[in-house]
Order: structure tokens, then C-alpha cells, then sequence
């Protein structure tokens, strides 16, 4: 455990700096989550409303935080659970087509104003957005992130073993679609 | 990895200015009150508010089934209550007036029928036709 968590924790014990604890965990923790939960959307507005969602089960379960994993992977695991709740929610509101989904989020990347990156990286975007949700949770962790298997493990709730699998199949699906162009 | 296929490494999203300096601002105001802070009564209002709205409710719709038909038929309720008002005073009034009062003021203006005093004078025998011809008025 990190000592700011420790810091954290010792605040989140008395009732009177709660909400010190709070504000002390959202400044640390805000940017980094809400890139992670951006990557998986793409548009700011829903990363937005999800980080919101996101601190406000934090502030309502800050008690029930008894330190058994770290802040940070206890704050991915409810962002990340927020993220697919809302990916999943939007999959249903459209006519259950499979790949309805995905075509409208890279029409999204295509038109959207906050998207600033290269070419190649709208490739790399659409191409990621092909893949399968979990291989491109994997991908995004591990690649963008930089997290090891074992936090992406403890996050996800999956062994080791198979994040590795995930992230392989994911890397080579992207490279045959640049290759063959695909997108 | 290749470069040439995955790029930099960089995120190629923004975001709006200032967009993280005031999201710590905003999260308190516009989504949950802290404990304490602003609105000490909050809870028991947030509690209180559900039910109050639905009984409000109620009250509306129950206002609205009750008063609406009556203004469309108070012209018709108004009337119904005048004539039996109107029923209630003319009974009042016949036990008030004496019956012997009526018949004179029915009679009052009436052309008397004269009848000579002198019985010895009346025929002896009266046939139907004369009989009619007494009787009948004008």
C-alpha cells in the first residue's frame, strides 16, 4: 500500500475527514481514470457523465473501503464496471445489431472536435474499436496505461494467463487490419 | 512494437479547457451535497419530497374529477333548486289562507243569478229545457 493511500485511509477512518479523503483521492485519481474510461467511449461528454457516476459510488462506498486492494485498483474496477454497464446499455438502444456499436463510435472519432491525434492513431483508434470489448479493455490498459498483468488481473477479476492471450490476439487483429487496411 | 502501426503511444483525444481544474468544483454542487454543507436539511426533504409530490398528485387529480362536471352543470343544479323552492312557499301559503276567503275572492266580480223572491211565482212544474235555461251561465 502506497503511503498516500495510507494517508487516505487513516482520513476515511474519522468520520469528520471524509470528506478530506475524498478530495484527496479525486485529485489523484480523476485524470488518470477518466482517460481510462475516455478510451473506452471515445466522446468526452459520456467520459464526463461516467466519471461523475464513477466518483459518486466512491463517495457513497467510501466507507466499505477496508483496504484490501489499493485505492487505485478499487477506483479502476468501479470505473471500469461503469463503463461497460453504460457500453452494454447503449448496445441495447441500438436495434441489437451487433456492430451497430462500433460504427457509430468510429463516425464519432471521425467528426469529433476533441480528437486531435494523427492519422495513424484514427487508425489505431478504429482498429481497436473492432475488437472484441474485453480485448480492447486489455489492450488499453496494458498498452496505453501502461499496467502490468497482475493489476489488470486484480482489476478484471481474470488470471494472468489469459489478459496475456487477450492482449496477444489483440495485437496481432490490429496489425492485420493496418496491413491489410482494413481502416 | 512497430511505431509505424501503433503510433506514439499518445492518446489522441482532448479535452475541453480547464475541464479537469473545475470537475472537482462541479462534482459537489451539481451531483450529491456533502454532508453538512449547504443544506443541513436535505435529507429529510429528499426523504419527504417523493411523497409529497404523489399526494399532490392525488389531490389534483381528484379535484379535477370532482369540480369539473359541477361547473358544466350549475346552471341545471340552480334551476332544479328554485322550483322546489318555488313549491316549498306556495304549500307555506295554502296552509296559511283560509279556504272560505278563496271562494269569495273567486266569486268577487261574479254576475249574481236572480232569483225572483216570490216562490208563488216560480212554475208549478219545470220542464229540463227551462231547468237549463236557469242554470246556465254566461
Amino acid at each position: 500500500m502506497s503511503p498516500d493511500d495510507k494517508e487516505i485511509l487513516n482520513l476515511m477512518a474519522s468520520p469528520d475527514k471524509k470528506e478530506e479523503a475524498f478530495s484527496l483521492l479525486l485529485n489523484q485519481h480523476k485524470e488518470r481514470l477518466y482517460w481510462h474510461i475516455r478510451k473506452m467511449v471515445l466522446l468526452h461528454s459520456d467520459a464526463d457523465d461516467l466519471l461523475q457516476n464513477t466518483f459518486i459510488k466512491v463517495w457513497n462506498h467510501l466507507d466499505t473501503f477496508r483496504g484490501d486492494s489499493s485505492i487505485f485498483t478499487w477506483l479502476y474496477r468501479i470505473a471500469t464496471n461503469e463503463t461497460l454497464n453504460f457500453l452494454n446499455k447503449k448496445k441495447e438502444t441500438l436495434l441489437n445489431e451487433p456492430g451497430d456499436l462500433e460504427l457509430l463510435m468510429i463516425d464519432q472519432i471521425t467528426h469529433d472536435p476533441l480528437f486531435e491525434g494523427e492519422e495513424i492513431q484514427k487508425r489505431l483508434q478504429k482498429c481497436i474499436l473492432a475488437l472484441p470489448e474485453k480485448q480492447r479493455l486489455v489492450f488499453n490498459m496494458k498498452y496505453f496505461d501502461d499496467l502490468t498483468y497482475d493489476e489488470i488481473s486484480e482489476i478484471l477479476g481474470t488470471s494472468t494467463g489469459a489478459l496475456k492471450a487477450s492482449y496477444f490476439h489483440a495485437v496481432r487483429k490490429i496489425e492485420a487490419f493496418i496491413k491489410n487496411e482494413v481502416f | 512494437m512497430d511505431k509505424k502501426i501503433f503510433g506514439n503511444k499518445k492518446v489522441p483525444f482532448k479535452v475541453p479547457e480547464n475541464y479537469f481544474e473545475s470537475f472537482q468544483v462541479r462534482l459537489p454542487q451539481n451531483t450529491y451535497p456533502f454532508p453538512g454543507e449547504n443544506n443541513p436539511t436535505g435529507g429529510l426533504l429528499s426523504i419527504v419530497k417523493p411523497w409529497l409530490t404523489l399526494a399532490a398528485g392525488i389531490l389534483l387529480v381528484a379535484l379535477v374529477y370532482t369540480q369539473i362536471p359541477k361547473w358544466f352543470v350549475q346552471e341545471k343544479l340552480t334551476t332544479t333548486v328554485t322550483h322546489q323552492n318555488e313549491d316549498s312557499l306556495l304549500n307555506a301559503l295554502v296552509l296559511t289562507i283560509d279556504e272560505e276567503f278563496i271562494q269569495e275572492w273567486l266569486l268577487e266580480g261574479e254576475i249574481p243569478i236572480i232569483i225572483p223572491i216570490d216562490t208563488a211565482a216560480w212554475p208549478t212544474s219545470i220542464t229540463e229545457e227551462e231547468m237549463a235555461m236557469l242554470t246556465q251561465f254566461e
